[in-house]
């Protein structure tokens, strides 16, 4: 087994994450959403990477109607044009019939289709940590990308605004097989995330969650110390990608289901 | 106006309503359409080709959307392309129009492109073609502008729906589970399922049959292709419907039925139809969140529609124009994001343009500092504060370079002289080809590669003679050197911080006047061959009050004594110190060290300064503060000298002095009354700064006020120049 202590070595990184992508399939907790692992062509240099990396695509996450990035979206550059698009050329006689055609569902006020954004989730490998690292961007329907201030009032922890938020944990980086900016929640941080986590434990875990994490915690050796069997094996690896990604993606608001930790 | 979502609304009772589709584009599809712009289509507007992709409803929270990718454009008509991960999406095959400018965009004939898809729609639906393909009733158009020079697009999508002679209705709507009972359901999803697994085609059929066996249930329920209706007919059992549902909604179904449901009526002649909406959990279709719905549908005759139905956008002049057959009308504009009719925008400048990105890179970069370990650094403060930079050299350059890492927005440079070959190897913002033919001015060199470094930067550069004390101005030169003092003014006027990086001493005194009379911040910097200092000037006379009349050498409206300039531990005025010096001499003569330490500790300065509460009226922070400075960014000294070779560096600090020949308030009253006069005198006449402060006369005045320098040590070989 190629671990030493907490640490993964690439091929291990590979197998944890085919496990946690099938607990997550078994369960259901992308609500539909899946991950997949990509294996991009290696470039020169890139050696010391995993193979691969595990991407989640287009995972829907709606923010509220009176937040900061709705507010300034509405007064954007954007909106404008097409305000000014609107009424120009006036409106046909067509288009107006269109709009009150009587067997297709009007766009409602409040539909939350309106508010909806996307998340990309890649979990990467990272050589230097050998721990994984979250990559994640945020998109608008439109493709248009949201830069850190528009994360306000989408990601759980800027909304809460605790004193450890979100920004403390997390940078822009390049992403070591896209070679492009991403967000990404830094490595060095993570066992200071997992503190955070057990302080909040009540608002975002059951007491039956917890326990079933509190072996998991990456500061301990436990991954070395669980070498004996193959299922040992695989619920110590499981256990380990359930409890890092509780953390991580809980920090940008995708929350596992109780269900996938009886998975372990 | 039919806002409403629900079936039971007046004049609606049960019309069956369709959740219109969603477009949703990824950034990757406009990075491809605008390299096509670029690369292919250049001025061409012929419309191409494009795959969208959808997939069954797989969140309960929110519908499928069509979808474009970089893959969308990959083609022209060939096999379908790769398609985003996860399973295997549903292509829908659409029309993109790329249009030239803005106003053809406004002005864009939307409605021919809306006929010419519906036109195809309505012929592969009455040819038959639709029922062994039914992707291609799926069709869509958008029409598209790209202004490149903004990373803006401008779109407006439309998924054709031909309008029924009468609206449908449904019998009945509920999840697929409810209508038949769980196994029945199970066995239908199982059977859709195992089709669909078998289908070997590349893009598979987003529509489709299941047949249960009739009042014999021995047989097994089969999945089948929509070719297989009439056949179907003839067997004992029911026909089901199912099609590929997009749609979230409990008691909705998605646009693409629509089509379907005008198919099954035109061509099949039915009046009532069972249909399964086809949606996904955890990867597989769901019998729960699928739905049934019980469609009535109205008749279509064989004739219908008739000529007088054609929209009238269709009636032109011109005979072979006209399609071979009446379409019926059709709908399905997408609205905005504003919930209207009309085209979208999106700016992906912060995506595609790589000025942008540099500036979000580095302004994330200084937050994180704020984030991780300096909650009180006010970045939004440091890039609207305004920096000159008087001289461009080694000193120059190190405190530009400096700024720039503290996220400084606005720096403006200052020089007279060009670019020489000596340079470059101690200017950190000049080349060699910048020494060619003479040399470029300095300032506008260094400005241009400040942008070129990061253009983000609103970077400046300005050619000016400084005026000095002691260098003597003909009557004829008089008129450009006040016209030069006049620009000067202009500058510290317009900036908040001035940095004095000059290479001679008397080249610092005019614009420590002006930083003394216009409240600036004045930071100094001066090198030595292995020392250097790096000071703060007190802060300015402020006109309002009495400062000037009062004479500031002592506190006047804080308790902290004004802080001395540059000057103030002089006892003679600056004279030309270029005078009797060779020209190597005047070259600078430092270690080449010595400028980067210097100049990035003048930043430093000012960055903590400009945190401290009092600003620049900061009393004078000592080693001795060390435990409690104000700033959140440590000490603000007065004065700091170093010396390389000791490796030693020393906080100084020391009062305004009264007779000081740049910064006390004779010659700042004097500027205030007469500036030319005082510049001028100040050139021609050796004597008059010493007479007018009161230097000549009062002596030994002189001696107490070095005495209140009382920790200064003998810093002899500390030079300026
Ligand atoms: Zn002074």
């Amino acid at each position: 087994m190629e671990t030493d202590g907490t640490l993964l070595g690439p091929s291990t990184f590979e197998e944890c994450c085919a496990l946690f992508a099938e607990a997550w399939e078994n369960t259901n907790a992308g609500d539909g959403s899946v991950w997949s692992w990509l294996t991009p062509s290696r470039r020169n240099g890139e050696e010391h990477l995993a193979a691969g990396f595990l991407v989640l695509e287009r995972f829907p996450i709606f923010s509220s109607q009176t937040d900061g990035a709705n507010r300034d979206e509405s007064l954007s550059w954007e909106r404008e044009q097409e305000g000014l698009l609107e009424e120009y050329p006036p409106l046909s006689s067509r288009t107006l019939q269109e709009d009150s055609a009587v067997d297709a569902l009007a766009a409602s006020a409040h539909d939350p289709q309106r508010s909806l954004k996307f998340l990309d989730l890649h979990i990467v490998y990272s050589p230097s940590y050998r721990v994984p690292v979250l990559y994640l961007r945020c998109y608008r329907s439109d493709g248009k990308e949201l830069s850190w201030d528009d994360f306000d009032g989408i990601l759980p922890s800027k909304q809460e605004k605790k004193s450890q938020t979100l920004e403390t944990f997390m940078s822009q980086e390049e992403h070591p097989h896209l070679r492009r900016p991403w967000f990404a929640i830094h490595p060095c941080q993570t066992a200071e995330l997992l503190c955070l986590m057990h302080q909040q434990a009540e608002g975002n875990f059951t007491n039956n969650a917890q326990e079933l994490l509190s072996t998991s915690c990456p500061q301990s050796s436990y991954i070395s110390s669980h070498k004996t069997a193959v299922g040992n094996r695989r619920s110590t690896l499981l256990r380990y990608m359930l409890g890092w990604f509780s953390v991580v993606g809980a920090a940008v608001g995708v929350k596992l289901p109780l269900e996938v930790f009886r998975q372990i | 106006m039919a806002s409403t979502t629900s079936t039971t609304a007046p004049g609606a009772e049960g019309v069956l309503q369709f959740q219109p589709l969603q477009s949703t584009v990824d950034s990757t599809f406009w990075m491809e359409l605008a390299n096509n712009k670029l690369e292919k289509y250049r001025l061409s507007e012929e419309p191409c080709t494009l795959q969208g992709y959808y997939t069954p409803a797989r969140s309960s929270a929110v519908s499928a959307p069509l979808q474009l990718t970089s893959t969308s454009l990959a083609l022209d008509g060939d096999a379908p392309s790769a398609a985003p991960g996860g399973p295997q999406p549903y292509i829908a095959w659409g029309s993109l129009y790329n249009v030239n400018t803005l106003d053809r965009f406004k002005s864009f004939d939307r409605e021919r492109i809306m006929a010419k898809a519906s036109e195809e729609i309505w012929c592969d639906i009455r040819s038959g073609a639709a029922c062994a393909n039914p992707a291609l009733l799926n069709r869509f158009v958008v029409y598209t502008f790209a202004d490149l020079k903004r990373y803006s697009f401008y779109y407006w999508f439309a998924f054709p729906a031909l309008v029924p002679p009468a609206p449908m209705r449904a019998a009945q709507i509920g999840s697929l589970d409810a209508a038949l009972g769980a196994d029945l359901a199970a066995a239908v999803v199982q059977a859709s399922e195992s089709w669909r697994g078998a289908c070997t085609d590349a893009t598979p059929a987003p529509a489709w049959l299941v047949w249960l066996p009739g009042t014999n249930r021995s047989s097994e329920i089969t999945a089948s292709p929509l070719t297989d209706w009439a056949a179907l007919q003839e067997r004992d059992g029911e026909v089901i419907l199912a099609f590929c549902d997009p749609c979230n909604l409990p008691s909705n179904p998605g646009w693409p039925l629509r089509n379907l449901l005008l198919l099954a009526a035109a061509q099949w002649g039915s009046r009532a139809v069972r249909v399964v909406c086809a949606r996904e959990k955890a990867g597989r279709l769901d019998p729960t969140f699928s739905l049934m719905v019980d469609a009535v549908l109205p008749e279509v005759p064989a004739a219908w529609p008739a000529a007088a139905d054609h929209p009238p956008s269709q009636e032109v002049e011109d005979p072979a124009a006209v399609p071979a057959m009446a379409v019926p009308k059709t709908l399905g504009w997408e609205v905005n994001a504003r919930g209207r009719m009309g085209p979208r925008c999106v700016d992906l400048g912060p995506t595609m343009d790589p000025t942008q990105l540099a500036t979000q890179a580095v302004d994330l970069n200084l937050k994180l500092m704020r984030w991780r370990v300096l909650p009180e650094l006010n970045t939004e403060m440091l890039a609207a504060t305004k920096c000159l930079l008087l001289g461009s050299g080694t000193l120059g350059c190190a405190v530009a370079r400096t700024l720039q890492g503290w996220g400084f927005r606005h720096i403006t440079m200052v020089d007279n002289g060009k670019v020489s070959y000596s340079n470059p190897v101690r200017q950190s913002l000049f080349e060699f080809e910048d020494c060619k033919n003479g040399g470029r001015p300095k300032a506008e060199a260094a400005a241009e590669r400040l942008k070129a470094i990061f253009p983000g930067v609103k970077a400046a550069g300005e050619q000016l003679h400084i005026p000095m004390p002691g260098h003597n101005v003909s009557p004829q030169e008089e008129g450009a050197v006040m016209r030069d003092v006049a620009r000067l003014e202009e500058l510290v006027l317009e900036h908040d911080a001035v940095f004095m990086l000059m290479d001679t001493r008397e080249s610092r005194w005019l614009p420590t006047v002006l930083c003394a009379h216009h409240e600036k911040i004045g930071i100094n910097c001066a090198l030595g061959f292995d020392g250097y200092v790096v000071m703060r000037h007190g802060h300015g006379l402020s006109k309002s009050t009495d400062d000037v009349a009062e004479g500031v050498g002592e506190a006047s409206c804080s308790s902290a004594p004004r802080l001395g300039c540059y000057f103030c531990n002089d006892v003679v005025a600056p004279i030309d110190s270029t005078r009797d010096r060779t020209l190597d001499q005047q070259c600078t003569v430092t270690r080449p060290g010595l400028a980067p330490i210097a100049g990035a500790l003048a930043v430093e300065l000012l960055v903590t300064l400009l945190h401290h509460p009092q600003g620049d009226k900061a009393a004078a922070d000592t080693a001795s503060s060390e435990a409690s400075p104000e700033s959140p960014l440590g000490l603000v000294p007065h004065q700091i000298r170093g010396s390389i070779a000791h490796l030693n560096q020393l906080l100084i600090h020391g009062p305004a002095f009264k007779q000081c020949t740049a910064c006390s308030p004779q010659v700042v009253q004097e500027w205030r009354t007469d500036s030319q006069r005082l510049v001028m005198r100040a050139c021609n006449e050796p004597k008059y700064l010493e007479d007018l402060t009161g230097l000549t006369a009062m002596h030994t005045e002189v001696d107490s006020a070095m005495e209140a320098w009382g920790d200064e040590d003998e810093n002899s070989d500390e030079d300026d120049f």
